[in-house]
């Protein structure tokens, strides 16, 4: 179970995730501790929900696409999704022929990887990258934001109030925190914490690309929690008195 | 175990005032108000954060003094840690009495207030720390 999430910022990208991970095991599905973001280059970062062995080998396919170095042309997508499409397709069919003498109903679902790419341009661009199972593809940053997993609904009712192309980076890591802290304590979606957060975005002297510390989500984290406080004092103040109704 | 001064007081804040647990959030404003009233060396160095004034030292801190048993957590019901200070971190208090008067009274000061009552009072003395708040300085005042 999965909630990776991209927000499109004013002046870069954040990606975070929750720290819970699904894997197989004889007995059945465990649960594990496993990121989700990872650094591809200096410039881009990648995030998946699905089963872990497709979202590694996924992984492994993009980080040795050199032309992921440069910006995103569609000649370096189609050759991604290609790649990509190969790994899928070839588990796919495996799951098939493994289950086919199953009744449909008791077949498990298959082994898949939803991805999401964001990118940093050389030209200032900012690209969200959308691939889903199927390999087909969309480009999700006019939207604002993309997001994938399981808790993605959530994910999607929380963050379309918001215009996050007029928020910046510091904003957009509260967001994005907020966004996967409540999917974690809300939704029945198994998903769990650690939180990690991701940014790329420019700087004077080119790109900074980077995982919070451990001190900064602490400090993530209070902000978020004075928020609530806020909230609530707030709200204390505002709300009309039995008296006055 | 060695103990620099900034950890130290910050030992010696968790034990003023009747060693009284504090949030992150108190210990980092009382930290912040300390070192803007007494100017120490070699303390904290503060930068305008999303809920005022923050140091990440001070977080990377109040992790050490907790792994090694000087201070520990609490949870409470609105997910704040509370930290306090424990027996075995009250042997590396310092005894400068100025300094403990000093902590008191902030710590006292701090904890009398309640969360918007805390910031608007930071915003209101130390502005350019509110720079990059979430929280709106001028619509604070009216609350």
């Amino acid at each position: 179970m999965t909630l990776v999430i991209a927000l499109n910022c004013k002046d870069g990208i954040v990606m975070a995730s929750d720290g819970q991970a699904t894997a197989g095991s004889s007995g059945g599905p465990v649960r594990i501790k496993g990121e989700k973001i990872f650094k591809i280059n200096d410039s881009t970062l990648f995030g998946a929900s699905g089963s872990v062995g497709n979202i590694q080998r996924s992984l492994e396919i993009i980080r040795t696409i050199k032309g992921l170095e440069g910006d995103c042309n569609s000649a370096m997508m189609d050759n991604v999704k290609q790649q990509l499409f190969l790994i899928y397709h070839a588990d796919l069919q495996r799951h098939v022929t493994f289950y086919k003498a199953l009744n449909p109903n008791q077949i498990p679902p298959p082994p898949i990887a939803d991805v999401i790419i964001a990118k940093l341009q050389e030209n200032g661009e900012q690209i969200i990258w959308h691939i889903a199972p199927d390999c087909s593809d969309e480009l999700l940053q006019d939207l604002g934001y993309a997001c994938t997993g399981s808790g993605d609904i959530f994910a999607h009712t929380l963050l379309k109030s918001y215009e996050i192309k007029n928020i910046d980076v510091e904003r957009g890591k509260l967001l994005a925190y907020n966004t996967i802290k409540l999917g974690i304590e809300i939704g029945a979606y198994g998903l769990g914490e650690p939180i990690y957060i991701w940014f790329i975005k420019n700087i004077e002297n080119g790109i900074e690309i980077k995982k919070l510390s451990d001190e900064e989500m602490m400090a993530l984290k209070d902000t978020w929690l004075s928020w609530k406080e806020a909230e609530r004092e707030i709200f204390g103040k505002i709300q009309i008195k039995s008296s006055e109704k | 175990m060695k103990l620099s001064l900034r950890q130290k007081i910050t030992l010696l804040l968790l034990s003023a005032y009747n060693k009284k647990p504090m949030s992150p959030l108190q210990i980092m404003k009382s930290l912040f108000l300390y070192a803007q009233e007494e100017k120490p060396q070699d303390f904290y160095e503060f930068v305008p954060y999303l809920y005022g004034p923050c140091s990440f030292d001070v977080y990377a801190d109040l992790k050490l003094l907790e792994s090694s048993g000087l201070i520990t957590s609490y949870p409470t019901s609105r997910e704040w840690s509370f930290f306090g200070i424990t027996s075995e971190g009250e042997k590396y208090l310092m005894t400068d009495t100025k300094v403990v008067q000093k902590l008191d009274k902030i710590k006292k000061e701090v904890l009398s207030k309640s969360f918007i009552e805390l910031l608007k009072y930071v915003y209101s003395n130390y502005p350019e720390f509110a720079q990059n708040s979430i929280f709106n300085s001028e619509a604070l005042k009216k609350l």
